[in-house]
């Protein structure tokens, strides 16, 4: 990247859609986001300050092509940790995987894997490339995306919905149960204590 | 030409060379789920296996996906 257009070439083209992925799935605006595109704003302005010399603008802009990788990294990133998330929730429930899918359960369980294994890969990637190529690993994070989406896809929402309704019923009834036989114990336990001392 | 987007413009049936800033961005989505978007700290919503919040400072995202990966 080596001058201002290069730089907005490289918003219009890299970050814009790695932010409109991000945002548009977790329907909100990370701080995290915020932060990093005020930085790359700041050297931007630098860039422009009459007052600097030539050396001083070429390392603001520098500063702020830093700043712009690293925050279209992060909006992988964090769409990768949110993904995450949300599907954790059905991984670790055997009736969520079993009943609230639309793929097997062990389709599911194996893509899931390989959703981790390709962000595994991608920091691996990360780590190797830190100072060479900071976006070597953009494609690996978006493959397991695409995987996190597919997965994400496959959730039955209105099957998800009756059986969260359905667990929170049998909760109810088992709580309902407990309370009953908590106080039917305390009614025996009086009388025999009644048959014993009276 | 802009790159493709992973979910954006299939989950939205839009292209994303429609748009050219993040405010644009913004204001379509705004449209889409009829409230304005809020500012949030995604790391307030990241619990490990035993329920704690990983308590993280202005940049750990790097952080949050280790924890994830790490079983």
């Amino acid at each position: 990247m080596d001058s201002i257009d290069d730089l907005f070439k490289f918003y219009r083209e890299e970050f814009l859609p790695a932010y409109s992925d991000l945002v548009g799935y977790i329907a909100d605006k990370p701080t995290l986001l915020l932060t990093q595109i005020e930085s790359t704003f700041t050297h931007i302005a630098q860039y422009f300050n009459p007052q600097l010399n030539e050396s001083l603008k070429s390392e603001n802009l520098h500063k702020a092509k830093t700043h712009l990788i690293r925050v279209t990294l992060d909006c992988y990133k964090l769409l990768w940790a949110s993904m995450h998330s949300d599907l954790k929730k059905i991984e670790k429930d055997k009736y969520k995987r079993k009943f609230a899918l639309n793929i097997s359960e062990s389709e599911f369980l194996s893509k899931f894997l390989e959703f981790k294994k390709l962000a595994k890969k991608a920091r691996r990637v990360e780590m190797e490339s830190i100072g060479v190529d900071p976006l070597a690993s953009l494609e690996y994070y978006k493959k397991a995306i695409e995987i996190g989406n597919e997965l994400l896809e496959s959730v039955d929402h209105h099957k998800l919905q009756e059986l969260e309704s359905l667990s929170k019923n049998i909760k109810t009834i088992i709580t309902a149960r407990e309370f009953l036989i908590g106080v039917l114990t305390g009614i025996i336990s009086t009388l025999i204590v009644n048959q014993i001392f009276i | 030409m802009v790159k493709k987007t992973v979910i954006f413009e299939s989950r939205f049936g839009v292209d994303i060379n429609q748009f050219s800033s993040t405010q644009e961005i913004d204001e379509f989505l705004e449209k889409k789920l009829g409230r304005k978007l809020r500012v949030v700290r995604l790391d307030q919503g990241v619990v490990d296996d035993t329920g704690n919040v990983f308590m993280l400072s202005d940049y750990d995202i790097d952080r949050i996906i280790d924890e994830e990966l790490k079983d």
